[in-house]
């Protein structure tokens, strides 16, 4: 059996309690949080100490983890047995687990806890087949927004929708940080319980990836005032003129496959695949690079290989040398 | 008592105190109110932008013994300990310095165990960046689930070092460059409380050298202070703070635009004279000539420019005395200037042979300029205007020059289009130079005004590189100067379209040459050649001119030997 997200977990375990799941999938909160209800279901509070055994793939061998499985629980109903890492289990551990898996005590609940499993072993499928397999993969795009918006609304605060889609354009798909930039909005809110838009640009740090992304487009929409105090906001956070320079020529790149993707006639998902580009910002990105000028995209390319140059050989300051390309391509 | 330097003695004691990162302190404020703080904080920005302040205002806050949440006392000994360096429960670490698995391991050691006598134990990692990778990975566990009575906080300049591990398990702050007018504002108080009397412009100064960082302003205040006492003169501020004098910036950039190398001479000796230093000089120049851009292209924002308010109408009048594009060669001159002063042995000579060269870059007229002048040029044409001259462009579809163009007075003619389905320009029957037949004085003007009327972007670009055109008789004579081979033939092949653009601007029809490119190509062969003196009119005159192209000059000089002629192909 596979579930795919927090709300099938919790109607599953209202149901009932499985012997054995399997936690993975690479958005690490949604683990967490599963981990957390199953933790909150399997023991009562105060128990952990008695009651929860952590292993850790690779460390631990397979007749450590049954034993702590099949030791009777003290304080709680069940005993609950996690294994971190669980792609790192030996091979033959994993035969021996299975194996022991079969005559698990009753009274014991034991999670496998896996960033990636190979979806073709043995280890993986019986889990498939006979056991529960909770995979958490990415959200995107609109699930991110409403994912967000639930959060906040969890908490007893308000985010217009403009704001909530400017967040998670900032943040982008990592839900632990974008969890994290809610939460510092929301202690900025405190007892108003609207936050304000203007926290957002103020509070929220944007991923470089995204700030790059609103620097080259200012510089395709020819704004260059915004390009100029988009760059100055860049390296006034700390940035080195250097990964800026990396990052825009990264970019450019990133518009010439687009563009070369688009004139074949590639699907978005696999532009998005080819260009490296989230895709939470993929429609942006593909506008930008329809909009792209190549002869700019050229010139920025050349200039921008001119001034890493420089920046490596000479004492000039980066700031001048960036704000001088924005100024001669805008 | 033992002097304290400004930055120590003035460093914030309150979140009210602390400047320019509001957002960073409210959220601080209302988590320590809320009860909602967490284990680990990551404070990221510039040097001087309160990250270490703030880390030692929320040490107090959370530790202080009589204050209300969120506003520690200052009175109570765990303030006054903080605030002093010296308190148990609050460890101040330095990851320069203290950055290896051993040191991370005697940390986690420590955060067993409960405070000594505050509330938490409190961690604070400055330049956390530097700690070496096995350090971080010992950190990590700890850092995820700390002991409840444990808080980290991290600070760095360099977020971009910290590992994707360590971010997520922290809550993140960026802070940001103080905005001048409140690191002025802070300054000013400080002076006044310190009994310092400073002008305004002085400040100002000490300011805008901070590049928006809190500590470094207050230092150049210290370094200030310690040299003029009490009484600060404006013109130390400038010694001191190795400031070139904006009357000195304002001079150097009238002489470049006004093509004087002598001032410029002038001034690099007063500099020497004077003991400055010329690296420094040209950096500040530098950084003038990026300010007149940014105020060329439209933007105003002193906290962009990182200048006082109170000198913009002067730069703006020094903006105006350059195109952007004339700024963008400048400014591209100055870094080559600047890169090559690295490595000079007679610095003095090497920046003022870059001056004087920046003098003598040729103006360049902004595009939207010369399509205003195009345009106005086009309004402007009167019916019949003096002479009643015909229309440039019809010149070489109506009767040659000095004959009037039949029914032209009395109306307007609408715009022709060039082949390129642009408007090509008409003559503007008041204007000067440009407008009337041109006579072919100046070699460069007559090729630019040609390149004017072309109408072929491709062709315009590799016309300008050439250098100059001059007028024999019904003869034009297209001079390469050092343009590249690709350059002469690609416009040898395009003699006609020249023609045709250049008796739009003469006045009457010619043929055109390449001077250097013989043969076919190299003449106009769509319009009509009048017989020429300078015509090529037997094989050894072409043997000679073939013996001159480079072309054959470098073949002759890797394989010697005489020249013969196979084919002549007219």
């Amino acid at each position: 059996m596979i579930i795919k997200n927090l709300e099938a977990l919790e109607a599953d375990l209202r149901a009932r309690l499985r012997p054995v799941y399997l936690l993975m999938g690479p958005e690490e909160l949604l683990c967490r949080e599963a981990f957390e209800m199953l933790r909150e279901k399997v023991l009562t509070p105060g128990s952990a100490d008695f009651d929860l055994s952590e292993f850790e793939g690779g460390a631990a061998t397979a007749s450590e983890i049954l034993d702590a499985a099949n030791t009777f629980p003290m304080m709680s109903a069940r005993r609950l047995v996690v294994v971190h890492k669980a792609g790192k289990i030996r091979e033959e551990d994993q035969e021996a687990l299975l194996a022991g898996i079969e005559t698990l005590s009753p009274k014991t609940v034991l999670v496998l806890w896996a960033g990636e499993l190979d979806r073709r072993r043995k280890f993986y499928r019986t889990f498939q087949q006979r056991h529960c397999v909770c995979e958490f993969q990415g959200l995107k795009e609109a699930a991110l927004e409403r994912w967000a918006a639930a959060r906040l609304r969890a908490a007893g605060y308000k985010l217009s929708p403009e704001g909530l889609k400017r967040v998670t354009e900032m943040v982008g798909s990592d839900l632990q940080t974008l969890a994290a930039e809610l939460d510092k909005l929301m202690l900025y809110a405190g007892g108003a319980k609207t936050i304000p838009a203007e926290a957002i640009d103020g509070l929220v740090r944007s991923s470089r990836q995204y700030t790059i992304f609103e620097l080259t487009d200012a510089v395709a929409a020819r704004d260059r005032n915004r390009a100029l105090v988009l760059l100055a906001s860049l390296l006034g956070m700390g940035e080195h003129p250097l990964v800026v320079v990396t990052m825009l020529a990264r970019h450019c790149r990133q518009i010439l496959i687009a563009r070369e993707c688009l004139a074949q006639r590639v699907p978005r998902r696999e532009i998005a695949a080819e260009a490296g580009v989230p895709f939470f910002v993929l429609d942006k990105f593909l506008g930008q690079a329809q909009r792209a000028e190549r002869a700019v995209i050229d010139e920025m390319i050349l200039r921008l290989a001119a001034i890493d140059k420089q920046l490596k050989s000479s004492a000039l300051d980066g700031r001048m040398l960036l704000e001088g390309l924005i100024c001669a391509l805008v | 008592m033992q002097y304290q330097v400004l930055a120590l003695k003035w460093r914030p004691q309150s979140f009210d105190e602390l400047v320019g990162q509001e957002y960073v302190s409210r959220t601080l404020i209302n988590a320590l109110q809320s009860g909602r703080v967490a284990h680990a904080f990551l404070f990221s920005g510039p040097r001087g932008s309160g990250k270490t302040s703030t880390a030692r205002l929320l040490a107090k806050a959370l530790n202080c013994h009589e204050g209300k949440p969120g506003e520690p006392c200052g009175r109570c000994v765990a303030c006054t300990e903080i605030a002093a360096g010296g308190c148990m429960d609050v460890l101040e670490i330095d990851a320069a310095s203290t950055r290896g698995i051993d040191d991370i391991r005697e940390l986690r050691e420590k955060a067993r165990y409960n405070p000594a006598r505050d509330r938490y134990k409190i961690f604070i990692i400055d330049e956390v960046h530097m700690l070496t990778p096995e350090a971080f990975n010992a950190l990590l566990k700890t850092l995820e689930e700390p002991p409840p009575h444990v808080v980290f906080i991290l600070a760095t300049t360099e977020y971009h070092k910290i590992p994707a591990t360590i971010l997520s398990r922290c809550q993140q702050y960026s802070f940001k460059l103080i905005q001048y007018p409140l690191i002025l504002d802070r300054l000013r108080k400080i002076a006044e409380a310190e009994g310092i009397r400073i002008s305004d412009p002085a400040l100002e100064q000490v300011v805008f050298s901070s590049g928006g960082s809190m500590r470094d302003a207050m230092s150049a205040l210290d370094q200030v202070i310690a040299f003029s006492g009490s009484e600060v003169r404006d013109e130390d501020v400038s010694t001191l703070l190795g400031l070139v004098e904006p009357r000195v910036l304002a001079e150097t950039t009238r002489a470049i635009a006004e093509h004087d190398p002598a001032a410029l001479f002038r001034t690099v000796a007063e500099l020497v004279e004077a003991g400055q230093d010329l690296n420094n000089f040209c950096r500040r120049l530098s950084g003038h000539f990026r300010n007149l851009m940014i105020l060329k292209v439209g933007i105003s924002d002193p906290a962009l420019l990182g200048i006082p308010e109170s000198v913009l109408p002067d730069l703006r009048a020094q903006a105006e005395l350059f195109s952007r594009e004339d700024l963008l060669r400048l400014f591209d001159a100055f870094q080559k200037v600047e890169a090559g002063m690295k490595y000079a042995a007679q610095v003095r000579f090497q920046l003022e042979m870059g001056l004087v060269e920046m003098a003598h870059i040729a103006r360049l007229r902004p595009l939207e300029e010369l399509v205003a002048e195009f345009s106005a040029y086009a309004d402007d044409d009167p019916p019949g205007g003096p002479g009643g001259g015909a229309p440039a462009t019809r010149v070489a579809t109506e009767p040659p020059a000095g004959q009037a163009a039949p029914g032209r007075q009395g109306r307007r003619e609408p715009l022709e289009r060039s082949p390129a389905g642009r408007p090509a320009p008409q003559k503007k029957s008041e204007a000067p130079a440009s407008a009337r037949p041109h006579t072919g004085g100046n070699a460069r003007e007559l090729l630019e005004s040609i390149v004017a009327a072309l109408g072929r972007e491709a062709l315009e670009f590799l016309l300008q590189s050439f250098a100059g055109a001059r007028l024999e008789g019904d003869r034009l004579i297209l001079d390469p100067g050092e343009a590249g081979e690709f350059a002469r033939h690609q416009v040898a092949r395009n003699l006609e379209a020249i023609a045709e653009a250049a008796a739009s601007v003469v006045g009457r029809k010619v043929s055109v040459t390449v001077e250097g490119v013989g043969g076919k190509a190299g003449r106009d062969e769509g319009v009509p050649t009048p017989p020429s003196p300078r015509a090529e009119s037997s094989s050894g005159e072409i043997l000679e001119r073939a013996r001159r192209e480079p072309v054959v000059q470098s073949f002759l000089d890797a394989f010697p030997g005489p020249v013969k002629a196979e084919k002549l192909d007219e």
